[in-house]
C-alpha cells in the first residue's frame, strides 16, 4: 500500500481526481444493479445495511423499522444511481465521493457477512476465492475514499 | 429528513421561566464489527457528530477495543435520527435510556 498512488486525491477546487483502472471501474459498474436487488429482497444476507436501533424494546424497535427502514433503502438507492451515473468520471465533487464510499462499504458489509469476516483471521486465507478478492480490493478502495475525504475535515 | 418518531410533548406551564426537566437522556452505542474499516468508523464519526480527528479516533479506539462506545446523547428523537444516520453510513449503531 505504502508505494502504491492513492486511488483517489483532492484537487484544489474540492473535487476528488478518481484513479481507476479498468478492470476496477468494471468491477465497481457491475455493483449497483446487484446491490439493488438486494436491498429490496429479504435476504438475510444485508442484514448489515439494517441493523436494529433497539436491542431490548421490541414495540420502539418494530416502529423504528417501520418509519426508517424504506428511508435507508432510498438512501441506499439514491447512492447507487451516483454511482451509476459517474462511473467513468474522471473527478467527482465531494458528495459524489461521499455516495460512492458508501456503496462500496455496503458492498463490504455484504461480502463480509457472506464471507463470515472474523476480527482475527487472516486477511488471506484463500486467494482464488473472487468474493475475497473483490471484499479486499474494495477495502483497498474504501480506505483511500476516506483517507482523501479525511484532507477536507478539520 | 426522516420524519421524527412521535412522542408525548410535554408543554411547560404556561408563565413558567423553569426549564422542563429533559427525559432521561438516551445514549447512542456503536459496537465494534470485523468488516468496517477503522479509518472508515472514525470518518463517520467526524462527518456525522463534527467531531475533531482526536475525538473520533478515541472513540473508534473504544469500540475497537472495548466492543462498544457512547458517540451520542440526548432525546429519544434526537438519538433515534443519530442512530439513523450510522446506520446510512453501515455502521452497527443501537440506542437505549441512560
Amino acid at each position: 500500500m505504502a508505494f502504491s498512488r492513492s486511488h483517489f486525491t483532492r484537487a484544489r477546487d474540492g473535487s476528488y481526481k478518481v484513479r481507476l483502472t479498468v478492470e476496477e471501474r468494471a468491477l465497481i459498474g457491475s455493483l449497483p444493479d446487484q446491490m439493488e436487488e438486494l436491498l429490496s429482497s429479504s435476504s438475510d444476507i444485508n442484514v448489515r445495511l439494517f441493523p436494529p436501533a433497539y436491542l431490548n424494546d421490541g414495540a420502539h424497535e418494530e416502529e423504528y423499522q417501520g418509519l426508517m427502514r424504506d428511508e435507508l433503502i432510498r438512501r441506499r438507492v439514491s447512492a447507487l444511481s451516483v454511482v451509476r451515473s459517474t462511473l467513468e468520471a474522471e473527478r467527482l465533487t465531494a458528495e459524489q465521493r461521499d455516495a460512492w464510499m458508501r456503496v462500496l462499504n455496503d458492498v463490504r458489509l455484504v461480502l463480509g457477512t457472506a464471507l463470515d469476516v472474523s476480527e482475527d483471521e487472516d486477511p488471506l486465507p484463500d486467494g482464488d476465492d473472487p468474493q475475497r478478492i473483490v471484499y479486499l480490493i474494495l477495502g483497498g478502495i474504501v480506505q483511500d475514499a476516506v483517507e482523501a475525504l479525511t484532507q477536507s475535515l478539520p | 429528513m426522516v420524519a421524527p418518531v412521535e412522542a408525548p410533548v410535554e408543554a411547560p406551564a404556561v408563565g413558567s421561566d423553569e426549564q422542563v426537566a429533559p427525559d432521561n437522556p438516551w445514549i447512542v452505542l456503536v459496537w465494534n464489527d470485523p468488516i468496517n474499516l477503522m479509518s472508515y468508523v472514525t470518518f463517520v464519526f467526524q462527518k456525522l457528530f463534527g467531531y475533531s480527528l482526536e475525538k473520533a479516533t478515541s472513540l473508534m479506539l473504544d469500540v475497537h477495543e472495548k466492543g462498544r462506545a457512547v458517540v451520542s446523547s440526548g432525546t429519544r428523537e434526537r438519538a433515534e435520527l443519530d442512530v439513523f444516520r450510522l446506520h446510512e453510513h453501515g455502521l452497527w449503531a443501537t440506542m437505549q435510556q441512560d
